[in-house]
């Protein structure tokens, strides 16, 4: 089980790199506002999976083309892709239990 | 883009070093991109979420060893273990034992303010919060006839038989309505159980009162409609403490017969525990039985008697339910001529309980919530001024190789001991006030019932924990950052390090004053409503009279006998020597009060008025104090067969007769002619701060509509000794009779102003407390200031400044931080003072004479406690300082 705010950073560095900012700006668009990540508990958080191995900070030369220097940017690692694709199926097991008992309800 | 708070940026101080430099600016560029584009008031509030959050996950790192940076990072565990915790706690109290003085100061500190927030607390939760010891208390309604607010006139708010049996057919939007009688009086009956009759009190209620509440008797049964009707078999119920106190709680009882005003009753039932009537509708006072009271056409005569409490139907709301009943007051205007009026007004039935105390009682949790935070304010400079005397001790012990967290992580412990401690010592202190205010009769509803419970507890532990990161945030944070050069040079105190705190200690200084100040001007604002309601002019003179009651009827089976019996007992006291004036009268001021209604004869019919009625014999004029501007008093003359004759008092006189003499005039009440032959100044009978209303005295030989009246004497003796004359002269006449209540007539007045007392006091006591905190903070600043700054004034005094200069410039300081303060409470208290206007008489909220006496009162304190501190500074010894500089 992963933790819910690991869970949509990780979702979020999956698709590209990204900075903390960023980061935040995904996750709150992705949950419809209904998530939003308070700073200093997202770099915690980002701190929190760089010390497990989930996501690395990129180094300066990594840094996408022309974006601003100053800023940590981070992508996932390979055991952070594992990691939510098992959280990814362990969800998709959890609704497909959900469907079948309203599934049952409902007939 | 909204540009962030500089706060913010400083309180970036509560994350470790590393993770700061990281990530700092990004967080603080995250939190204004959330603020962007919002109101004002929607900024600050992200910024107040951006700070909550690296509060805990500042703490967080703090608590959980990750604070990297100097000590070395532990693998493992992210939660500190309990053994951590517990070597921090041991930590911390010895550390405490060292310093045993600031400890016990603290802890007291703590304790009384968590004490006085848990006491408040648990009286508020029994007034307004705890629900009323019935089923679904909140469907319940109180109906009243006509709304005359704080004084309750109890023949004005009660409401007529027929009304309620028509009311009860009629309502769809009320399940039930039930009633009680509001003018059973105390001790009126005579129960013998065993061998002595006692005295006891009782409540007549409709046949369905119980189950309108929804209250089942603890034994036996209520009353069946039969006993419930005219003439039914006679049925008691006895309340639970009656049926312990006359029966020693034998269930036994019910079903038998008892001897009640010598005829037999049945005991049909006894009440439970928790049925506490008194407490909730009549504080002070005691039941002993319930007895039905029909509603009939006979109890219909009886005019206004009941109280009606209804429950709501399922459906129903408040709304639905006052215009329906709304709707049926008019239309009974209508039909029924003949019957008194019927205005009502509907309101939950805990609004009429103890509504009236809601302005008070938030007040007192305003004050607490004060008091609680100047002994934050106050911890903070306590401990910050000891914290820097630590200085030397934590610099070492971190150059010794302990780590920012692990110092701060045990600063913080230190402040949460303390609190915890002192949160010990609140809990005593709650159960032992809220036991005290329990016992005493203060006339407060449910008042007896305030206890220190689950939530009390819940909220002292919830607020020593605030006290303790509050007051200890400030210090830890800085002890953690000491730098070890600055601290270990002894020549750097008083350098940049410290003036950067100086602000915040002057800051807590500051607020400390000011808060003291709110609090004082409340205390003296409403003492002094105190002070003018007891120099208010009560139209009668309570001091030097007593009262007692005596209650012939167990002797007397006629009217005359006890006419007699009255006649020689005025005889005989008033002809006593040293007694002045002696009178009856069947009510005592304060207490019981009942409206008739009065019109002028050969006037305005409509013209009606509702008097109180007081039922008085001659003599009582002048045992009282009630001072006679026209006519005469009743005398022994005044017989029934005579004519029928009143007093009025001025105001019923003015609403009768205009400016026409009202002398000779003849006045129609309750179905009779009187003949108008007195009028005397109003007075203050039914409470010390409600304008005096329209009086009728009747003359006590004419009238029999009272069961035992009250003896009032006045004289040079003292009160003991004007009763001991009184028994002994009534016992000469018979000594059966049975003579109780003896009473002061002050003590009553007093015993009224009783929850105006309570909440005062309380209020001064706070303040007391608020005044003692912001004395200690004063003197704490100075004296830490003047120990900074020992080198700075050796040298001064070395080149010549006297003595007198170096005071000069410490008062100064303590005058500007202290005026400072008193600015912005007398600021704080010009705009608060609105919430008190209410419950203040004779004053008003910006009494000018309060503002002054209150600043003069803190700043002669604040000098006061910074004498020892600037005295010692004029005695620095140049040579001594500059030898170990």
């Amino acid at each position: 089980m992963l933790r819910r705010n690991w869970f949509h950073i990780l979702l979020a560095l999956a698709e590209t790199d990204l900075h903390g900012s960023a980061i935040a700006e995904d996750v709150l668009e992705r949950t419809d506002g209904e998530l939003r990540l308070w700073p200093a508990t997202l770099y915690r958080a980002l701190d929190e999976l760089v010390d497990e191995g989930l996501a690395a900070p990129l180094t300066g030369d990594q840094r996408p083309e022309g974006e601003s220097r100053r800023k940590q940017y981070y992508s996932i690692t390979v055991s952070g892709r594992r990691r939510l694709a098992e959280e990814a199926g362990r969800l998709a097991e959890l609704a497909q239990v959900a469907k079948d008992r309203l599934g049952d309800a409902g007939a | 883009m909204s540009r962030p708070p500089r706060w913010i940026r400083r309180l970036l101080a509560v994350l470790p070093a590393r993770f700061r430099a990281e990530h700092g600016e990004e967080i603080i560029e995250l939190g204004a991109r959330y603020a962007r584009g919002r109101s004002v008031w929607g900024r600050a509030t992200v910024w107040m979420c951006v700070a909550a959050d690296l509060v805990v996950v500042g703490l967080g790192y703090r608590f959980t060893r990750r604070s990297a940076g100097v000590e070395e990072r532990l693998p493992s565990s992210k939660m500190p273990t309990m053994e951590g915790v517990g070597r921090d706690v041991r930590m911390a109290l010895r550390s405490l034992r060292r310093d045993p003085g600031f400890s016990v100061f603290s802890v007291l500190i703590v304790g009384l303010g968590i004490g006085a927030s848990i006491t408040v607390f648990s009286v508020v939760q029994a007034l307004l919060i705890r629900p009323l010891p019935f089923e679904e208390p909140d469907r319940l309604v109180w109906v009243s006839n006509g709304d005359f607010g704080r004084g309750q006139q109890l023949s004005s708010i009660s409401v007529q038989v027929g009304h309620v049996v028509r009311m009860r057919a009629d309502a769809s939007q009320l399940d039930d309505i039930a009633g009680y009688h509001l003018f059973d009086r105390d001790g009126d009956h005579t129960l013998v159980s065993g061998d002595a009759p006692a005295r006891v009190t009782r409540l007549r209620v409709t046949g369905n009162f119980l189950s309108v509440l929804g209250v089942e008797p603890a034994i036996g049964r209520f009353f069946t409609d039969e006993e419930a009707w005219d003439d039914g078999p006679r049925a008691i119920v006895l309340t639970h403490g009656s049926w312990l106190r006359h029966f020693g709680g034998d269930p036994g009882i019910v079903g038998s017969h008892v001897l009640l005003d010598d005829a037999s009753a049945s005991v049909v039932g006894v009440l439970p525990a928790s049925f506490d009537f008194t407490t909730i509708f009549a504080p002070g006072q005691s039941i002993d039985y319930l007895a039905p009271y029909p509603l009939s056409a006979r109890s219909h005569r009886s005019g206004n008697t009941l109280g009606l409490i209804a429950r709501l139907a399922a459906d129903a709301t408040l709304a639905s339910a006052r215009a329906e009943i709304g709707t049926f007051a008019v239309s009974e205007e209508e039909a029924a001529e003949r019957e008194n009026t019927f205005h009502p007004v509907i309101r939950p039935l805990r609004e009429h309980v103890s509504g009236g105390f809601r302005p008070a009682m938030l007040l007192l949790v305003g004050a607490v919530v004060l008091v609680m935070l100047i002994v934050c304010a106050n911890l903070s400079t306590l401990h910050l001024a000891r914290a820097t005397g630590r200085e030397r001790e934590l610099a070492i012990r971190a150059a010794m190789g302990a780590g920012r967290g692990r110092l701060f992580r045990e600063l913080l412990t230190e402040t949460v001991v303390v609190s915890g401690l002192g949160a010990a010592l609140g809990v005593l202190v709650a159960v032992q006030g809220t036991r005290l205010l329990s016992t005493l009769d203060l006339q407060i509803p449910m008042l007896s019932h305030a206890t220190v419970d689950g939530h009390a507890l819940t909220i002292a532990v919830l607020s020593a924990v605030a006290v303790g990161v509050v007051f200890g945030l400030a210090p830890a944070v800085r002890g953690a950052r000491l730098q070890l050069n600055e601290a270990l040079k002894e020549g750097a105190r008083g350098a940049s390090g410290s003036r950067r705190h100086q602000r915040l200690r002057h800051t807590l200084v500051v607020s400390q004053v000011a808060i003291a100040c709110l609090l004082l001007v409340a205390s003296t604002l409403t003492a002094r409503s105190m002070l003018h309601l007891l120099e208010t002019d009560l139209g009668y003179d309570a001091k030097g009279a007593v009262a007692m009651r005596i209650d012939p009827a167990v002797r007397f089976d006629n009217d005359e006998e006890r006419l007699t019996f009255y006649g020689s007992v005025l005889d005989r006291v008033g002809g006593s020597s040293g007694v002045a004036a002696a009178g009856l009268s069947d009510i005592l001021p304060m207490a019981f009060n009942r409206r008739w209604d009065a019109r002028a004869m050969n006037e305005d019919p409509e013209n009606r008025v509702f008097p109180y009625v007081r039922i008085v014999s001659d003599g009582y004029l002048d045992a009282m104090g009630l001072t006679l501007v026209a006519g005469r008093d009743f005398t022994s003359a005044d017989v029934s067969g005579t004519t029928d004759v009143a007093i009025l008092n001025e105001p019923l006189a003015a609403r009768l007769w205009g400016d026409r003499s009202p002398l000779g005039q003849t006045l129609r009440s309750s179905g009779r002619e009187r003949t108008v032959v007195g009028v005397v100044r109003p007075t203050r009978q039914l409470s010390v701060d409600q304008e005096p209303g329209p009086e009728l005295f009747l003359a006590l030989r004419q009238v029999w509509d009272h069961a035992a009246v009250y003896l009032i004497i006045r004289g040079e003796r003292t009160p003991t000794e004007l009763i001991e004359v009184a028994r002994g002269e009534i016992g000469a006449i018979d000594p059966a009779i049975p003579l109780d209540r003896v009473v002061r007539v002050s003590e009553i007045v007093g015993a009224s102003m009783a929850p105006r007392r309570f909440v005062t006091t309380l209020l001064t006591l706070f303040a007391a407390f608020a005044v003692v905190l912001a004395a200690l903070g004063i003197y704490a600043v100075v004296s830490y200031s003047v120990t900074q700054r020992r080198h700075e004034i050796g040298i001064h005094l070395a080149l010549g400044a006297t003595g007198r200069r170096v005071r000069r410039g410490f008062t100064r300081e303590t005058l500007t931080l202290t005026g400072l303060g008193l600015f912005i409470g007398l600021v704080g208290a010009g705009f608060g003072g609105r919430v008190l206007e209410s419950s203040l008489i004779g004053v008003t909220p910006l009494d000018p004479a309060t503002y002054v006496a209150v600043s003069v009162v803190l700043l002669g304190v604040s000098l006061a406690a910074a004498w020892a501190p600037v005295r010692s500074a004029s005695r620095v010894s140049p040579l001594e300082v500059l030898n170990q500089g």
